[in-house]
């Protein structure tokens, strides 16, 4: 069944800065996601950026982090906004990568090292 | 920065000074007038990003395709990509090859009709997760983890939880909506349960076959609504005559109904 639209839904998690909490997260945006109505490929999509970017924010090494995402929508789409505290973002090869998937798998992908944040928009259909 | 903001209006070449290695290598594949040349400097640029292929088909890997085949659309996109990259547009090329990369992986789940097939792949998880948590129930001599259940199948933990949390989410599902199609063969005593059709919900339907079914029933009822047999088939796979399918469809249905009917 679809989630209903309504101004100021929204859903956060902070999540322990370790792998093993990366499929938490995936669960729990596959399941939003199904609730919001995207289709299958729309799901996996979202599901394969969220993980690129907590990749992304996991790399730092520091103990005892928190990881902070955040999701909110509305009749256009689904913003998903991931972020840590302690640690810079990378900025190897493998980091530039996994930006060019995100942007590949989302209809917007945007690293904010200053916070530092990923932002990832997708679009519901038809919008 | 937004990822596709990336200089691609070839207007202004980089000079050869201030190139990278690869963009030099490139211009001299380019370049080059002799054919095995320009073969070696070409295979040589395939060969060193394929760990950028291996990268980019691993993201893919929890959809149920073998990772080799993965690789190998993955491979046949870079080679288009390598003969197609313009070093002249300033562009690094590992910008230019993973959309390319992504988008014939893509396509290869799109052909497959991929996403057509996640909803049954998920249910049939559904039904292997239930009959790996009795099995594994009876060998632990406790109820198994999800880790377990996953072991068992050979499958990621979070598609079991997945598939399970899917099964929770079932609609009204039709009994027969899951049967065969029109075959012929379904005449016989057990076309009665419309009733039931409407009324069952397929986790529950799992949990009463496991419950109220002996072996030999349950497998029947997986084969002819779950596997799309139809009773000839079956018939002929149990080594026993159709009739005698059809009376076992008919005794099963019927304990189904009163031990869902309470």
């Amino acid at each position: 069944m679809n989630a209903s639209v309504e101004n100021g839904d929204g859903l956060r998690l902070s999540l322990p800065a370790r792998p093993e909490f990366v499929g938490v997260a995936r669960l729990t945006l596959s399941g939003l996601a199904a609730r919001l109505g995207f289709d299958v490929d729309a799901t996996e999509d979202i599901k394969l950026a969220v993980a690129e970017a907590l990749n992304l924010l996991l790399r730092p090494a520091e103990a005892a982090a928190q990881i902070e995402l955040s999701a909110t929508w509305d009749e256009a789409g689904l913003d998903i906004v991931l972020g840590r505290a302690e640690a810079g973002l990378p900025a190897d090869d493998d980091a530039q990568i996994a930006q060019m998937v995100m942007a590949e798998f989302m209809d917007d992908a945007q690293l904010a090292n200053e916070a530092p944040q990923v932002r990832l928009r997708k679009r519901r259909a038809g919008h | 920065m937004s990822v596709h903001d990336q200089p691609d209006d070839g207007a202004t070449p980089v000079p050869i000074a201030a190139e990278d290695p690869l963009t030099q290598r490139f211009r001299a594949m380019r370049a080059a007038t002799d054919p095995v040349v320009a073969r070696g400097i070409r295979d040589a640029l395939i060969s060193m990003h394929l760990p950028l292929v291996r990268a980019l088909a691993r993201r893919f890997a929890n959809r149920g395709e073998p990772v080799e085949d993965l690789i190998s659309t993955g491979t046949l996109a870079l080679i288009n990509a390598v003969d197609r990259f313009d070093p002249a547009k300033g562009t690094k090329f590992s910008t230019f090859a993973t959309p390319t990369v992504i988008g014939e992986l893509r396509r290869y789940f799109r052909d497959k009709s991929w996403a057509m097939k996640v909803p049954r792949r998920m249910q049939e998880l559904n039904r292997a997760a239930n009959t790996a948590r009795d099995l594994l129930t009876q060998r632990l001599g406790r109820t198994p983890s999800y880790a377990e259940i996953a072991s068992e199948l050979s499958v990621g933990e979070d598609e079991v939880i997945e598939a399970v949390e899917s099964g929770r989410g079932y609609d009204l599902v039709s009994f027969e909506s899951l049967g065969p199609g029109d075959d012929g063969a379904h005449e016989g005593p057990g076309e009665e349960d419309e009733g039931l059709a409407n009324i069952v919900r397929r986790v529950e339907m799992d949990q009463a076959m496991h419950a109220i079914l002996d072996i030999r029933e349950r497998r029947i009822i997986e084969l002819y609504y779950f596997e799309d047999k139809s009773q000839t088939e079956i018939a002929l796979s149990e080594q026993i005559s159709q009739m005698h399918v059809s009376r076992l469809l008919s005794r099963a249905k019927a304990k189904l109904r009163r031990y869902l009917q309470g």
